[in-house]
């Protein structure tokens, strides 16, 4: 469990986060939302201890975030970014086995076991295919799933996702936030940031909204549906209503 | 079975080992004075072994005192060389970056011509100048620590700035000497060369290029992890900051050791990552020792040609530019077309 009490973050010249406060549960997603430049990413930053709050705390099963070394962090919480550097490709397997850093000594190199348990993930996140192509010629989604392999390596059980489906097609979409929903059902917790606000009543199990620096946390995102939240956060008249198919209730949300 | 497929993941390694181990043969025995491989082995073997003596003292001379010390240089300076470019290279993310980023070799350069200036004791020159290189680097963490936000830019700029600094100092030193005696001395020494190398330079830089390279090949597998984004890198458990302050030290160990003993020779840190990658892939577990053998390989070769191809010798940097340069710009092509396809 993570919990995030009154931080507050600026940067020399503006100030973007200003006492948020949420629970990040296990088996839980929260989805956050917010327009560009709102704090979303400097809110993961923060989570990931790359950044230092100006004041609040973060504590993950009640120790203290920032008093933590590295690799004790790491077993704790694993970040998927948007986007991860290419300028030296790998192997998808040895990329995802990098997920073992924190377990292994300095000079320690990861061991047949390791390679074995990296099948292991991918297989269970059906792209066992692609252990021997290079991380170069991945199309986005496929990616996205290599670098959540990598996480899942780390035995992390929150994770922190940037903008996970950005830039990526409609299927691959779907394919991405389909493996995250997966993963929280199987006890992992998922904070991902989003610009699809459709993605987050879909998927998520609370949304965090960031406005100008102040955030509001929606513990029931259907309760989006009789307010004019949205609308007033993206400043456009927005629908937002539920199709029921049967098996699923899907929300969507439209410009009016 | 897990030591078998261990032995056939090494298997890389045999052709370059060959590779090397002809091209140090090829080199003891070309040269002015022409020596056959098989007096080349006796003569190596007869240190080891009683073999009766069937060659001749200028031979022996030829192979022990002067070629012999020169190759052993070639291999350390060579295969030092190219692993610091391709650590560099992985530890900036930037394909094209050598080892005198950080301005090791400018300020190792200044070093020496500072000794000859000062009319230094010759046994002076290369610890005056190995002094030099270190003192680079802790001048450019001191700018770096000014970027705390973002390391890699600080190491950087702090590269850029110090480097030029050498740079500049480096001019002043040769415009203050004597032009016909020190200035010759100085120019020969900042082109390259192993002309001069003796067994005692080796003995002084050699287990500190050969330490330093052992430590960058034991931690392979952490220099692969530099090569993420620093929030990547440490999400995943690494402390990236002492990481690559630990790589950039072994690094400059080496390069500073290597400028100490034959000068300034440039190209062979860039070039030599780029031949390796494209043979080996990124695979740093595979990539640095066949970079270390690619290097030795290319500098031997660079220096058989530099002492052979003309009747006085040629200082080995004017070698390794003819070769990097045409091959830099073969690179800089492959690139446009790749990112065009």
């Amino acid at each position: 469990m993570v919990k995030i009490d009154n931080l507050s973050f600026a940067y020399p010249l503006k100030h973007v986060l200003k006492s948020v406060s949420f629970t990040l549960e296990e088996g839980k997603s929260i989805a956050l939302l917010g327009r560009n430049g709102c704090g979303k990413s400097t809110l993961l930053k923060l989570m990931l201890a790359l950044l230092s709050p100006d004041a609040g705390t973060i504590t993950v099963n009640g120790k203290d975030l920032y008093a933590m070394k590295d690799r004790e962090r790491a077993s704790y919480i694993a970040y998927i970014p948007q986007y991860s550097a290419d300028t030296f490709p790998s192997k998808v397997i040895d990329s995802v086995v990098m997920g073992k850093a924190a377990s292994l000594s300095l000079f320690e190199k990861p061991s047949k076991k390791d390679y074995e348990e990296a099948e292991r993930v991918l297989d269970y996140l059906g792209i066992e295919n692609l252990k021997s192509r290079s991380t170069e010629k991945l199309s986005g989604g496929e990616r996205q799933l290599v670098l959540i392999a990598r996480a899942l390596m780390q035995k992390a059980k929150i994770l922190l996702l940037d903008e996970p489906t950005a830039s990526l097609d409609y299927s691959n979409q779907i394919m991405v936030m389909e493996t995250v929903n997966k993963l929280t059902k199987e006890g992992y917790s998922a904070l991902f940031s989003t610009h699809n606000p459709e993605q987050a009543l879909m998927y998520a199990d609370s949304i965090l909204i960031l406005d100008d620096g102040v955030s509001e946390f929606v513990d029931n995102p259907e309760s989006l549906l009789y307010s004019s939240r949205l609308s007033e956060l993206y400043g456009r008249e927005l629908y937002l209503s539920v199709i029921d198919t049967g098996s699923n209730r899907r929300i969507v949300c439209l410009p009016k | 079975m897990n030591k078998k497929k261990m032995n056939t993941s090494s298997l890389y390694i045999i052709p370059l080992a060959v590779g090397y181990a002809i091209v140090a043969l090829a080199s003891l025995s070309i040269g002015r004075y022409g020596v056959g491989i098989s007096d080349i082995i006796k003569i190596l073997l007869s240190r080891i072994l009683p073999i009766e003596s069937t060659w001749t003292m200028q031979a022996e001379a030829a192979i022990l005192s002067i070629r012999l010390p020169r190759i052993i240089a070639s291999t350390l300076v060579g295969g030092g060389l190219a692993l610091s470019g391709l650590v560099m290279q992985q530890v900036f993310h930037n394909p094209m970056v050598s080892p005198d980023v950080l301005g090791t070799s400018s300020a190792a350069g200044f070093g020496a011509a500072l000794a000859m200036v000062l009319a230094l004791p010759s046994a002076l020159i290369s610890p005056i100048a190995f002094c030099f290189g270190l003192i680079s680097i802790a001048l450019v963490y001191l700018v770096a620590s000014k970027v705390p936000n973002n390391h890699v830019l600080g190491l950087v700029l702090g590269g850029i700035m110090i480097s030029s600094l050498f740079s500049s100092l480096l001019s002043f030193v040769k415009l203050m000497a004597d032009p016909e005696d020190t200035l010759p001395s100085i120019t020969y020494f900042l082109m390259g060369s192993l002309s001069g190398v003796g067994i005692d330079d080796i003995k002084k830089v050699g287990l500190l290029i050969i330490l330093s390279s052992l430590m960058l090949y034991l931690l392979s597998w952490r220099i692969s992890l530099l090569s993420l984004h620093d929030s990547e890198s440490r999400s995943i458990g690494v402390n990236t900051k002492l990481l690559r302050s630990m790589v950039i030290i072994f690094t400059v160990l080496i390069v500073a050791a290597s400028v100490s003993i034959s000068g300034v020779i440039g190209w062979v840190g860039l070039v030599i990552p780029h031949i390796t990658r494209m043979i080996m892939g990124c695979n740093t577990k595979k990539t640095i020792p066949s970079a270390l053998l690619l290097g030795a390989i290319f500098l031997t070769i660079a220096d058989t040609i530099s002492r052979t191809i003309a009747f006085s010798e040629i200082p080995i940097g004017i070698i390794t530019g003819l070769i990097g340069a045409p091959f830099f710009l073969y690179l800089i092509v492959r690139e446009g077309r790749r990112s065009d396809g």
